[in-house]
């Protein structure tokens, strides 16, 4: 083959929160990682959430996303974690190389324990009108305005009242765009209600009950009709961007060409591999981790990241049992933790089906 | 479906022979069932490139069989309602060292011979014809009579037109067991229910080993991997289906011909190159023995990369954008097992086409449906018997 | 709506405002006005007094003694919810004074003036900025204190450095005249192809496989979910039933090239 070949002990696929996590409770053990991630800063999602976070303080709570990509990175980089940044995983295959397009070009990279912390995709929404320039993800949203300092329009219509649309449509606002609504189907907001509180705060009208009916304009959208659903009521918004924040979807294509069983979970956000509750697949020497392995929030992600490189090393033969146990139990008290509430009690219910599935 | 059904014919496997089967049974106006057990074209015919390929044929029974086949795509791409995407748009097979060029030439002489236009193509004729070619290219042979086709439309559009004309299509149905009382097939038994029958196909590709053991027969059929790169789509650049010489080393195995390199030659690597009607290039192909497993390679990928920059050196400024392999089934001389079994009356076989279904389907569904109703065929079939081999 | 619910829970809680109010007439107290259960405890790390605990179970509500508070705002710059407001009685009568944070940028000058918000983002009239504290970082959160009559003292949730008045939306019959449009743009197929042919299209993969839907340039990436929805809807089957698209290297485009083995 052409292709370069390269083995090393410990791969992790994204510089996210749980892949930095997993690559540092490796490390820490004495194993030798290498982080991929295919953007050129790590952090994954965290590197544009201005906004600070809830969680407990472990989880860097208080602090604001970018913060706690910047704190991870300086700890993986002192502790002799490889970030290998620009680096595309193309393929995992059923053997279980992964083919990679670094920026010298294409190599197969074996490692002999692979965590998939590959994060989620946002979900989209489609309704006449929906491929007009202007309408886009919120968490694209998000980038543009946080990362690169563009607003995505002038007036922007927010579809979903979860808290990314709830958190992106108060950056937007910081950004000093006008969100002339904040639309959801449901008739309730799903998101924290602080969230909601902050942008309400601001006079942003919210209309719930809602669907989008169409988008219309020429060379990208300029007005929006609504309707009050079952109501046959409709209003037409003028708005040049729409951001949609219906849900996110494990980010699962490696997994499912390792040849992972998929499972599917309404609750966790769709399709992603099964695993057991200290993140093993069910292909040997394959763990996952974070949103590719449920969508949750970024605190759990990190102590799935963890548990994912606990029991990489554990298999690895770097760290004992007992040990390894030890330092799980720590972790799935945290998760428990994390999980609890009224919001967290479903994604413990959806996880709890998938580890006896 | 009701538990327990009826039907003339019944045929197993929805891949491209089983619907060329029930498409030319149902315009004879039998009562035809079909039984998939994954999903039309889910299998070979779902994941190979679309070459209707005359000039790779082995003059005698294999080109006789084959020219009988492409003379039937005009009038199915006529009758059938999908747009298979039929173009006769001739093909060339690309010579990089001395030796092959003298191979191509006097094969194309044999080709005259057995009444197939083949010619030969300097290099200045090439120039004329197709965009940039790498400059290790000598020549080529070029058959006007060489085609393409959407494999998945053209199964697709079999089924369709069988189901149109009353042909009952159970997707999703394994067959179980098939039932054979005094010689003769009586049933079969599906996942969903029985089937009663007279007369059975087994047209399942590389399952029909399984299909065989039901009746005691050995049906010599092996699986051999096909990989294929899919590049992003682009305008149309290419209207010609373009094979390298080693093709017909791996394929043929004409030794002379094989690949100098060796990892090549491990993979059965021959280059195939074609430019689909929805603008993608598709670029191959591998023949590997792995068994079951339909999953694509780094190696593989890679080799074939190189090889298709080798004789098309622009190529390697496309993206690819996806990898697919598909399990043929291989019969021990590459020739396609068609005909009856000795012992059970009522069962029929079609399958062992090694990578040439496509191209064959037609011909196929038309001797075999003259040979399950009228017992007789209008083209020797002799040749392609199951005991050939024994 | 979730307001009148939110509304009901704070009852049941007691009013955040009411037990703040006495010690506010001593000085800056702060107002914790966190009403739902979440997975949430920087306040309580904030407060170096030990006013506010929250307790091992992160998820419960914090509890609040206004005795220990001694109003440094620390609370207020940390809450990630923004859920903490100081209050401040101190300052004579008729007049209260109350700290928000304030993270939207704009002209907020000490001695100037803002627009004082209640919950709902009407404006109760402008007020005097007394205080502007700044707490640093990137989007650095202020600490803006307003001067409002006493009676606003329980309404003040934000400020503002001005109004912007949104144009009524237009209120219209909604036509329901259903226009086609794409699922996948790459290969361009509608919902109508989709609902079209539903009896072929058993899955995801005999969709794909069928109409070409998902193989395009963005290999599904951002159709699959679509697809799978409105098939799903069509077969009046569960998203998971009909399955997902067949994964098949490369899983981002990477130029031929490259494949090949040429370096960059």
């Amino acid at each position: 083959m052409s292709l370069a070949v390269e083995e090393r002990e410990m791969a992790v696929v994204g510089s996210g929160p749980a892949g930095m996590c997993a690559a540092l409770a490796a490390v820490r053990a004495g194993a030798d990682v290498v982080v991929l991630d295919e953007n050129e800063r790590a952090g994954g999602q965290l590197t544009k959430q201005i906004h600070r976070f809830f969680g407990s303080r472990r989880h860097g709570a208080g602090k604001r996303g970018f913060e706690i990509a910047a704190e991870l990175e300086r700890e993986c980089r002192g502790e002799g974690v490889e970030l290998r940044l620009s680096s595309t995983v193309l393929g995992f295959f059923p053997g279980g190389e992964l083919m990679v397009e670094g920026e010298d070009g294409v190599y197969v990279l074996r490692a002999r324990a692979v965590v998939m912390a590959t994060g989620a995709s946002e979900k989209s929404l489609a309704f006449p009108g929906w491929t007009l320039p202007g309408v886009m993800g919120a968490g694209a949203a998000q980038t543009l305005v946080n990362l690169h300092g563009v607003l995505p329009g002038r007036r922007v219509l927010m579809v979903g009242t979860g808290n990314v649309g709830l958190i992106v449509s108060y950056q937007l606002l910081q950004a000093g765009a006008e969100v002339v609504g904040i639309l959801d189907i449901s008739d309730r907001v799903g998101g924290y209600e602080v969230h909601y509180r902050r942008v309400r705060r601001e006079g942003v009208p919210f209309y719930l009950r809602h669907r989008v009916v169409e988008a219309r304009g020429e060379e990208g959208v300029e007005e929006v009709l609504v309707e009050e659903v079952g109501r046959g009521r409709g209003r037409v918004l003028r708005a040049d961007a729409i951001c949609l924040a219906v849900g996110l979807s494990p980010l699962a294509e490696l997994a499912a060409m390792r040849g992972c069983r998929m499972v599917y979970s309404r609750e966790l956000g769709g399709f992603l591999p099964w695993h057991d509750g200290e993140m093993r697949t069910d292909r040997p020497g394959t763990y996952v981790a974070g949103d590719a392995a449920g969508v949750e929030e970024a605190s759990v992600a990190m102590e799935e990241g963890r548990m994912a490189g606990i029991s990489a090393v554990e298999d690895l033969g770097r760290m004992r049992g007992e040990e390894a146990e030890r330092a799980r139990s720590e972790v799935r008290r945290f998760l428990l933790e994390l999980r609890g509430g009224p919001y967290g009690e479903g994604k413990l219910r959806a996880k709890e089906c998938l580890y006896c599935a | 479906m009701p538990e327990v059904s009826s039907s003339e014919v019944v045929i197993i496997g929805g891949g491209v022979i089983g619907a060329a089967i029930a498409y030319y049974l149902c315009k004879e106006g039998a009562e035809v069932m079909m039984v998939e057990e994954d999903d039309l074209a889910s299998g070979a015919s779902g994941a190979c490139d679309g070459f209707v390929s005359l000039q790779t044929k082995q003059p005698g029974v294999h080109l006789d069989l084959a020219r009988e086949s492409v003379a039937l795509f005009p009038e199915l791409a006529e009758d059938l309602d999908d747009d298979i995407e039929y173009n006769p748009c001739g093909g060339m097979m690309l010579a990089t060292m001395p030796e092959q060029l003298k191979e191509l030439k006097a094969r194309a002489k044999k080709m005259k011979a057995a009444g197939l236009e083949v010619e030969m193509l300097t290099p200045a004729d090439l120039k004329s014809r197709l965009p940039e070619v790498g400059k290790e290219i000598k020549g080529a042979s070029y058959c006007a009579q060489d085609a393409q086709v959407n494999p998945i439309a053209l199964t697709l559009g079999l089924a369709r037109k069988a189901q149109d004309m009353g042909a009952i299509i159970l997707r999703g149905t394994k067959v179980e067991n098939i039932v054979v009382t005094n010689n003769r097939v009586r049933e079969v038994h599906t996942s969903s229910g029985s089937i009663h029958s007279r007369r059975v196909v087994c047209a399942a590709g590389t399952g029909s080993n399984q299909i065989g053991k039901m009746i005691i027969v050995d049906i010599p059929v092996m699986p051999q991997r096909g990989q294929i790169l899919v590049t992003e789509p682009r305008e149309r650049m290419l209207d010609v289906i373009l094979y390298g010489a080693e093709y017909l080393g791996t394929k043929g195995g004409i030794t002379e011909l094989m690949p100098r390199d060796e990892e090549a030659a491990k993979l059965g690597l021959g280059f195939t190159a074609e430019q689909t009607a929805s603008g993608n290039f598709l670029l191959g192909s591998t023949r590997e023995f792995a068994g079951a497993d339909a999953s694509t390679t780094p190696e593989a990928m890679n080799a074939i990369a190189k090889n298709a920059m080798y004789y098309l050196p622009w190529i390697k400024e496309l993206d690819v954008i996806r990898s697919f392999a598909g399990l043929r089934p291989c019969s021990p001389d590459g020739l396609p097992i068609l005909g009856t079994v000795k012992g059970v009356k009522g069962f029929f076989i079609a399958t062992g086409h090694s990578g040439d279904g496509i191209c064959l389907a037609p011909i196929t569904g038309k001797l075999l449906s003259e040979l399950i109703l009228d017992g007789e065929t209008s083209l020797d079939i002799e040749p392609f018997s199951l005991y050939r081999f024994k | 709506m979730r307001v009148n619910e939110c509304e009901s829970m704070q009852g049941a809680g007691g009013d955040p405002w009411s037990s703040a109010w006495e010690r506010a007439a001593r000085g800056p107290v702060a107002v914790v006005d966190c009403r739902e259960e979440i997975p949430c405890n920087p306040c309580e790390e904030a407060c170096a007094r030990g006013a506010i605990k929250v307790g091992e179970d992160i998820c419960a509500s914090p509890r609040f003694d206004p005795g220990l508070c001694d109003g440094c705002g620390r609370c207020v710059t940390l809450c990630p919810g923004m859920a903490v407001f100081l209050l401040d009685r101190s300052h004579g009568k008729g007049v209260a004074r109350v700290t928000v944070p304030y993270e939207m940028g704009g002209e907020l000058l000490e001695g100037g003036e803002a627009w004082a918000m209640d919950e709902d983002g009407n404006a109760l009239g402008t007020a005097e900025i007394v205080k502007v504290k700044r707490t640093g970082g990137r989007t650095g959160t202020l600490l803006v204190t307003v001067e409002v009559p006493e009676g606003w003292a329980l309404k003040v949730r934000g400020v503002r450095d001005r109004l912007i008045s949104l144009e009524a939306p237009e209120e219209t019959d909604a036509e329901q005249r259903e226009r086609d449009y794409h699922l996948c743009r790459c290969e361009e197929i509608n919902v109508s192809d989709v609902r079209g042919q539903a009896g072929w299209f058993n899955s995801l993969r005999a969709l794909r496989r069928y109409s070409r839907a998902g193989l395009g340039y963005c290999q599904g990436r951002f159709c699959q979910d679509l697809l799978r929805r409105e098939l799903a809807q069509t077969l009046h089957a569960g998203e998971g039933e009909v399955g997902a698209f067949k994964v098949r290297p490369p899983v981002r485009p990477v130029k031929l090239g490259r494949l090949g083995g040429e370096d960059a």
